[in-house]
């Protein structure tokens, strides 16, 4: 009686051995996948603080519109545009606007 | 502009980045200004027409313009008139200095973009200032003539 019971634990025992290594494996490839997900995340997360990404549709993408210097000296032209203040001021601020 | 009541004149230049809302009010405060009330139009324009729900319809435009009290006549004729062609040359005029965006502004010629307190125009506002004091009186240099001179012809004549 007490064989087959002691022949079928070591069945169980044995087969149990041989899933157990498996197991491992599968945890490391678990574990690759996990970092791969949080090494991506992070990525992600870069690139968002960038505000976007160039090639991701991002604000990367755009190229920036040249604008004016503020240290150069530009020759905007004021007649016949209105005005307030002082005509004859010492300090002229040509302001472009909208009502919106 | 309240601090420096005898040294600030500011100049207003059209520029529409959002033309389905503010083209007519652009329209508007250049039909006003050739009956020579451009600041009272621009106030009422922006209280009683942005701030009011962006209501620039032309009833109502008509409404501050009676306020205003412009000659309708006048009012309306110039605003389907020069007033159109004139709001686009001075986006043009804008444009090939750089201006993108509102509000935005040339301070003797200097550029600065965005708006804000007025804080943050007073370094760029008193260095001007300071150059301004420095150079009138000298070389045929007058208050009067200061723009000319020292913007308009030394100056950059676009970006």
């Amino acid at each position: 009686m007490m064989q087959p019971m002691m022949r079928m634990g070591l069945f169980l025992l044995s087969a149990l051995g041989l899933l157990l290594p498996g197991c491992e494996r599968e945890d490391t490839k678990l574990a690759g996948k996990l970092d791969q997900i949080i090494k991506q995340n992070d990525d992600i997360l870069d690139q968002l603080k960038k505000g976007g990404g160039p090639g991701r549709g991002g604000r990367g993408d755009r190229p920036q519109r040249p604008r004016p210097s503020p240290s150069q000296v530009y020759a905007v032209p004021i007649e016949g545009a209105a005005w307030t203040g002082n005509e004859q001021a010492k300090v002229t601020i040509v302001e472009s606007f909208e009502f919106a | 502009m309240k601090d420096y009541p005898k040294d600030l004149k500011v100049v207003y230049r059209h520029f529409l980045i959002h033309p389905q809302v503010a083209t007519i009010p652009a329209h508007a405060a250049c039909a006003a200004q050739k009956q020579g009330k451009f600041e009272q139009m621009y106030h009422l324009l922006f209280e009683k027409g942005y701030n009011a729900g962006r209501n620039f319809s032309q009833e109502n435009i008509d409404k501050l313009a009676g306020e205003v009290g412009l000659k309708m006549d006048k009012f309306k004729a110039d605003m389907e008139g020069d007033c159109p062609k004139e709001v686009q040359q001075d986006m043009q005029l804008m444009q090939q200095f750089g201006v993108s965006g509102t509000p935005a502004f040339f301070i003797n010629g200097r550029f600065m973009s965005g708006g804000g307190p007025p804080e943050r125009f007073k370094p760029l506002i008193e260095e001007e200032l300071k150059k301004a004091n420095e150079r009138i009186g000298q070389e045929g240099t007058t208050v009067a003539n200061y723009y000319d001179k020292w913007v308009l012809e030394k100056g950059k004549k676009r970006m």
